[in-house]
């Protein structure tokens, strides 16, 4: 019960968020982060010890899809949702201290909320379609999250464009789950991954990998679809350091490492995931250290440890996934911490470009304090967890099977270069002379410091102790990626050995860049840079797609809907009848030319058939708008007469009411309408006569033959027998519209509900437009 | 329509029709009506009332923003959907009570009257919203850009 009542309290904390952060300021920040702190505590407390016995919630959804509200706890479960609520705690309090007495404060947090239960939801989700579900709601949120400054240009459009990446991918991820749920005969998580023989072994098994690894790979931004992940830095950077850094990015490699078990023995497991891994690690590692700005350099390492933890999963050695754990805790712990010193900086100094920040020793003595920590950790000295992780990599990489050679080579640039940048964020603000800054620097309040400042500390007694904690941990975590249970430690010190021996050569090598990273950096400005084109960069390629694409949508409406309706009509009335015949020509349909004879000459139907016929023309015939829209509706009371003849009272009446606020309507805008006396010309009109002459008849003759054909027992017989006995109601109509088609029903309030607010909206931003246009006149 | 005679008739006749707009919501089960008629008959009261005295008046007069009552009329259809998933059946599976009701005796109570409640306050809500939209952009435009 625990695991979905997390889920819907916080997305009843979201809905709350922007009332209380109207009503509190900046006080509702430290209120929030109680939540995540309770879910972490919780955690630890409860969660923790028992990590043998899975947790369970189970509850129907829609039974007849064989969807449920299935939720699932294991050991790997267990290591996300640990790291994303300790994170979520200091985020939200960071994000108080960061953003201050912003109005908006409240929305922020509305959408930080929505993230952070959909993230839990999804680490914890035991439905394929409850999992894409909370994977796609990630996405939304985070749309809006780097959206936040929506003022700013740059960020609509970075978040746009991290939005149409993932989002492209998560429709690819929901064919593959689809595919892979059909494959399984279940969606349920837990099952499907004991069955990965049967998976291997069908035919769709290839389509199914190949799609959900385009989901997992435009989320976790692996090579090329890398670029959406620096764009979204535009975001506050409790944002980015939350969702860009530490948890959302991860889903893509949750989800990898959630089906590990059943998709890793697939054929091209291996140098799919291997293979986008060591390339997007490497890539993201080569590009990082040069860069001026912090949340860039960042951004980089983060593509870089991404593509690491990818490449971990796809390799296939036992080794591996322990590394895999070691390095996401690591990872999510410093990169947190440097993250928020970035964010520190920016807001204490006004700057984020590396060039103009020196020597913040004093100024800030607890953030410098901090940044070391995180830094040291992330370039993997012992004795802090870092080093662990970096180690437990190295090793993995020395068993490596495939391109063994490649990807120690691939590890050994990518962890020298990510010294570099650990030091370029870490230590370099830090030392030298001060130099002033746009802003005086001075230390911010404990909101500010709080999280970067534990983060940093935390893998200290992390590493020390390990061989002391980890044990049941890794050993559930490790479990439930392989599949099997198994028991293991993890160690500080494993004594003198190669893995050692390659840490401290690549700590070598890091020092060595560090040293001459100046002379790197005007190297590459001179030559890669300079060479490389601005136009074959990921983020130009997609801009220049999207720009081609908003092209083409736009000549397709020019040429298909133009300014006036009766164009429009024109069209679809042409489409229709030559869409119709050429249908109907092909499956050479007999023509119902033989009417089917009557007993009673139908002598109210014809009389109402004449009324609608002189009102017809009458309309034709109408000099103003107003008249034609009256005779129009008569044409809509004759109908009505109709229903009400067959029986058909609900119709008949609601056809009345619909008719008459339809003229109403119509009197309110006619005059918004061209001018009627403006006529077109007689051949114009003439074609329109014989077009709609030619639809109505064609349409006649369509409902003629499908009257005449009854391919299964009407439904209606159903409907009516059990009106009373199942939906207590006499009324058919009624009882279906409520009961029996309710869904139907509230799918059509609800397309009311979006009409009228369109209507709302497009009708009070004309409004306020001349509003503003008249103060700004008489201003 | 400025005409003395029907700005006089429209306190009268929109309050009645008001109230015949809720027994139709109310027979609809057992009889022709239902939640849309109702709501519809209801949106035509108060756009008669509109178009008689004013859109200003007629907002005064419905007391309540027509978003908030379509809002209201959808999340109440929407709860009225989630109710039987609390007692462990798929979403808008029909419950029903009899319950005792003084004066009426035993009336079978359900989420479906519930439900055509939320369909009724939804299609009064969208058309006087519609409505109202398109008439304060007619008045600005007969009044404004001069």
């Amino acid at each position: 019960m625990a695991l979905p009542l997390i889920v819907v309290v916080g997305l009843l904390l979201s809905c709350l968020a922007p009332t209380l952060g109207r009503l509190l300021g900046q006080k509702v920040a430290p209120l929030l982060a109680l939540f995540p702190a309770a879910v972490c505590l919780w955690l630890c407390a409860t969660v923790l010890p028992n990590l043998d016995t899975p947790l369970l919630f189970e509850a129907p959804w829609i039974p007849s899809l064989n969807m449920s509200y299935a939720f699932h706890l294991d050991g790997l479960s267990a290591l996300f949702m640990l790291f994303i609520s300790a994170i979520g705690t200091f985020i939200f309090m960071y994000a108080g201290g960061y953003l201050g007495n912003h109005p908006q404060l409240g929305r922020l947090f509305a959408f930080l909320l929505l993230f952070f239960s959909a993230m839990l939801g999804l680490v914890i989700a035991d439905d394929l379609i409850l999992l894409f579900i909370f994977w796609e709601l990630t996405s939304i949120s985070s749309f809006f999250l780097i959206g936040f400054k929506h003022e700013s240009e740059e960020a609509r459009r970075s978040a746009l464009q991290a939005l149409l990446v993932t989002g492209a991918g998560g429709l690819a991820l929901l064919a593959g789950l689809i595919l892979l749920g059909d494959i399984g005969g279940t969606y349920r998580v837990s099952e499907l991954l004991l069955r990965g023989d049967t998976f291997i072994r069908h035919p769709l098994s290839d389509a199914a990998l190949l799609l959900i690894l385009a989901g997992a790979f435009t989320k976790s931004a692996q090579f090329p679809f890398h670029f959406w992940l620096p764009g979204a830095m535009v975001a506050p950077t409790p944002i980015s350091a939350f969702l860009h850094s530490a948890t959302m990015v991860k889903a893509g490699i949750f989800l990898l490492a959630r089906l590990h078990p059943l998709l890793s023995d697939h054929l091209w497991w291996t140098p799919l995931v291997a293979g986008a891994g060591a390339i997007t690690m490497t890539y993201g590692a080569l590009r990082s250290p040069w860069e001026r700005d912090l949340k860039t350099i960042l951004a980089y390492a983060t593509v870089s440890v991404l593509g690491m933890l990818t490449m971990l999963l796809g390799l296939g050695v036992d080794k591996a996934i322990p590394a895999f754990v070691a390095v996401i805790l690591a990872h999510a712990f410093y990169k947190a911490s440097l993250f928020m010193v970035a964010g520190i900086l920016d807001h204490q100094c006004g700057t984020r470009n590396i060039d103009e920040l020196r020597g913040l020793r004093s100024a800030l003595p607890i953030t410098s304090v901090a940044a070391g920590l995180a830094a040291v950790s992330m370039m993997g000295i012992p004795p802090l967890f870092g080093f662990i992780a970096k180690e437990k990599l190295i090793e993995a990489a020395l068993k490596a099977e495939w391109y063994g050679m490649l990807m120690i080579a691939a590890v050994f640039v990518s962890a020298a270069c990510l010294t570099v940048s650990a030091w370029q964020v870490g230590f370099r603000p830090f030392r030298g002379t001060p130099k002033p800054t746009p802003k005086q620097a001075k230390e911010g309040g404990p909101l500010l410091w709080a999280g970067p400042l534990f983060f940093a500390i935390l893998p200290v007694p992390l590493g020390l102790l390990v061989s002391f904690w980890s044990g049941p941990f890794f050993s559930a975590a490790v479990g439930a990626i392989q599949g099997q249970n198994l028991e293991m430690t993890v160690k500080l010190w494993y004594g003198f050995n190669l893995a050692l021996l390659m840490s401290f050569l690549i700590l070598g090598a890091g020092v060595g860049l560090t040293l001459k990273r100046d002379k790197i950096t005007a190297y590459l400005k001179r030559t890669v840079y300079a060479k490389w084109p601005a136009a074959f960069h990921g983020a130009a390629v997609f801009q220049f797609g999207l720009k081609q694409a908003f092209a083409l949508a736009n000549a397709q409406t020019r040429i298909l809907f133009q300014d006036a309706l009766r164009h429009n009509l024109t069209f679809i009335m042409v489409v229709f009848l030559g869409l119709g015949f050429t249908i109907l020509k092909i499956t050479n349909v007999a023509w119902p030319f033989n009417p089917v004879p009557l007993d009673n000459p139908p002598l109210f139907e014809l009389m109402i058939g004449l009324v609608i016929v002189a009102a017809i023309a009458a309309a034709i015939r109408a000099q103003s708008m107003v008249v034609a829209a009256a005779c129009l509706g008569v044409v809509g009371f004759a109908v009505s007469c109709f229903f009400m003849i067959h029986g058909a009272i609900d119709l008949a009446i609601t056809q009345l009411v619909i008719e008459t606020l339809t003229v109403l309507l119509f009197v309110l805008v006619v005059h918004r309408f061209p001018d009627f006396n403006t006529k077109e010309s007689e051949l114009r009109r003439r074609f329109d006569a014989l077009l709609a002459a030619a639809s109505g008849a064609f349409m006649t003759l369509l409902i003629w033959k499908a009257d005449l054909i009854q391919l299964q027992d009407p439904i209606s017989g159903y409907f009516a027998e059990n009106s009373m006995t199942k939906g207590y109601g006499q009324n058919v109509v009624n009882v279906i519209l409520v009961d029996f088609r309710a869904l139907d029903t509230l799918g059509e309030i609800v397309v009311l509900l979006i009409a009228a607010l369109g209507v709302y909206s497009l009708t009070r931003q004309k409004l306020k437009k001349a509003k503003k246009a008249t103060e700004g006149g008489a201003a | 329509m400025n005409s003395y005679l029907i700005r006089m008739t429209v306190p009268w006749l929109c309050p009645f029709l008001l109230v015949m707009s809720i027994w139709i919501l109310l027979r609809g089960h057992n009889a022709p009506g239902g939640g849309f008629i109702g709501g519809l008959v209801a949106a035509a009261a108060i756009a008669f009332w509109c178009f008689a005295r004013g859109v200003e008046d007629a907002k005064r007069w419905m007391r309540v923003s027509p978003l908030h009552l379509m809002i209201a009329g959808v999340s109440t259809a929407l709860i009225s959907g989630l109710m039987p998933m609390f007692a462990g059946k798929p979403m808008l599976t029909a419950l029903w009570h009899k319950v005792e009701v003084p004066l009426l005796g035993k009336l079978p109570l359900g989420t479906p009257i519930l439900f055509d409640i939320g369909v009724f306050f939804a299609v009064v809500g969208v058309t006087t919203s519609i409505l109202f939209s398109l008439e304060e952009f007619e008045l600005w435009n007969r009044s404004g850009p001069s």
